[in-house]
């Protein structure tokens, strides 16, 4: 079964209660080949994440709408902006140690050119401190849009500026 | 023996139940929250089954004894 290591970034804003924040995450992710084609994402940093997709555009949909689903209840459930900042950095410290050792046994194998690259030629590539994961949270004034607006469910999927890419 | 590609989700908690004692699973607004040892795993809400991947991320990111689990799942891989 084919591996890559895949870094993607969320950007977004989320409202909570009586607060609006802006999320920007550099997340590390295990890209895995199912038996039927298909890809699942694995994370990481954060490792409470994980879903797939038919391919790799259905699967980073999937990932996009699951991280902005997590954010979201983080936010609904924290009783103000120090809560909701101090829930997302624990999501974001809880590493998965075991996908993490295939994670970087993959990397190292990216950069020596021992994956097969073809099925990921079409993602941008990142090097170096990018492959750094991490999370800022910062508070925005009250009047700030939210990242989508507010509607009734069924609510439509973030137009964040996620990106999916090679740790190369 | 084939893998599954889903596993329901009565299963998993009977599993937990062996392999994860005192695990704390709740729904929040859109995702459900699995709790183990401090390690927290987001899971879908709704429908009977999960993928199997998910099966897989619950053993890996709440460090649950594979052995354990693959008594209650032996046609699933968890290497």
């Amino acid at each position: 079964m084919n591996v890559w290591p895949l870094v993607f970034t969320y950007r977004g804003v989320i409202r909570g209660n009586g607060f609006t924040a802006r999320i920007h995450a550099i997340s590390r992710v295990l890209a895995e080949e199912q038996e039927d084609g298909g890809i699942w994402l694995n994370g990481v940093e954060p490792g409470g994440i994980a879903t797939g997709g038919s391919d790799f555009d259905s699967a980073h949909a999937n990932l996009k709408r699951m991280f902005y689903d997590i954010a979201c209840d983080a936010a609904d459930e924290a009783g103000g902006f120090d809560g909701f900042r101090e829930e997302m950095d624990r999501f974001f410290g809880d590493v998965d140690r075991p996908v993490n050792e295939t994670w970087r046994a993959a990397w190292v194998a990216s950069r020596q050119g021992r994956l097969d690259s073809a099925p990921v030629a079409a993602l941008e590539r990142f090097t170096g401190l990018k492959t750094v994961a991490g999370i800022d949270v910062e508070e925005l004034p009250a009047e700030a849009p939210a990242d989508p607006p507010k509607v009734a469910k069924p609510a439509p999927a973030p137009a964040s500026d996620l990106q999916l890419a090679v740790a190369a | 023996m084939t893998a599954p590609r889903e596993v329901v989700k009565a299963d998993i908690r009977r599993m937990l139940d062996d392999c994860a004692p005192g695990h704390e699973s709740r729904d929040g607004k859109r995702r459900t929250v699995l709790k183990y040892q401090g390690k927290v795993h987001h899971p879908p809400k709704g429908d009977r089954t999960l993928e199997v991947g998910h099966l897989r991320k619950i053993i890996t990111q709440l460090e649950i004894d594979r052995d354990c689990a693959k008594r209650h799942f032996p046609a699933v891989s968890f290497n």
